[in-house]
């Protein structure tokens, strides 16, 4: 089935084809999720909810950018808002100027995934929330600013500080 | 050597996990529900119309008989 014949099914609302979609993209939807919150129960709410308004925005999409990506951008929105529902946000620290420096050191690569969760799960939440976005979704700080209501700097200073975080426990857990 | 960054992306893939089976299945209800109101409203408005024909016809019939029986 093409990517056209996907989307035409979904607008008609086809079970079939919204199942065949789930099962080819929850996997991957389900590991954004569960990257932005740490509770297993809040990641499977957030998918739930996620995929829910892919069937029911179908409409919305115009076709310009991957379909991937807006539903990627959809599952994103929905974990920040349970994990805002959940507790508010807080960005800790200095809002002070941090460079960019591309810093670079020895890592165990052969960490389960089961870890790296575990590592991202020792993150304070905005921490975790800008790390995400930065590295893992490809967002630039000043779109990080505006999705989070915070200031270029203080997203900045919040992945540097998630870096330094992440150097640490690493290195508490024998990686580095 | 490896940046710690590149190293959370390169390590992204290998955390995919298959949801349980019962995401799908809140999922569906969640779908399933949102069909629902509108059946249920259609269903009640037809169910109306009908009480209201009836009603009219009712109503008819006992004008016709009161004004005949005078």
């Amino acid at each position: 089935m093409s990517a056209d014949e996907l989307i035409d099914g979904l607008r008609k609302q086809d079970r079939k084809v919204q199942r065949k979609l789930y099962e080819l993209y929850s996997p991957l939807m389900f590991s954004v999720c569960r990257r932005y919150l740490w509770s297993r129960e809040d990641a499977e709410e957030a998918l739930v909810s996620g995929f829910y308004k892919v069937f029911s925005q179908i409409d919305y999409y115009n076709g310009a950018g991957s379909f991937e990506g807006w539903i990627r951008r959809i599952m994103v929105n929905e974990s920040l808002m349970l994990l805002r529902k959940r507790q508010p946000l807080h960005f800790p620290g200095d809002e002070g100027e941090f460079p960019d420096q591309p810093d670079s050191f020895s890592i165990e690569s052969d960490i389960s995934a089961r870890e790296i969760l575990e590592i991202l799960g020792e993150l304070p939440p905005g921490y975790r929330t800008i790390f995400n976005l930065y590295v893992l979704e490809g967002l630039k700080h000043h779109e990080i600013g505006e999705m989070l209501g915070i200031s270029i700097n203080t997203s900045k200073s919040q992945l540097v500080l998630a870096k330094e975080k992440l150097r640490k426990i690493l290195k508490s857990r024998g990686y580095v | 050597m490896s940046d710690l960054f590149d190293f959370f992306r390169e390590k992204e893939s290998g955390l995919h996990e298959r949801p349980p089976e019962k995401v799908w299945k809140q999922l569906e209800q969640r779908l399933d529900k949102s069909r629902r109101p509108r059946r249920t409203g259609l269903r009640f408005l037809q169910s109306l119309v009908v009480a209201i024909i009836l009603l009219i016809l009712v109503l008819a019939a006992v004008l016709v008989w009161h004004y005949s029986a005078k």
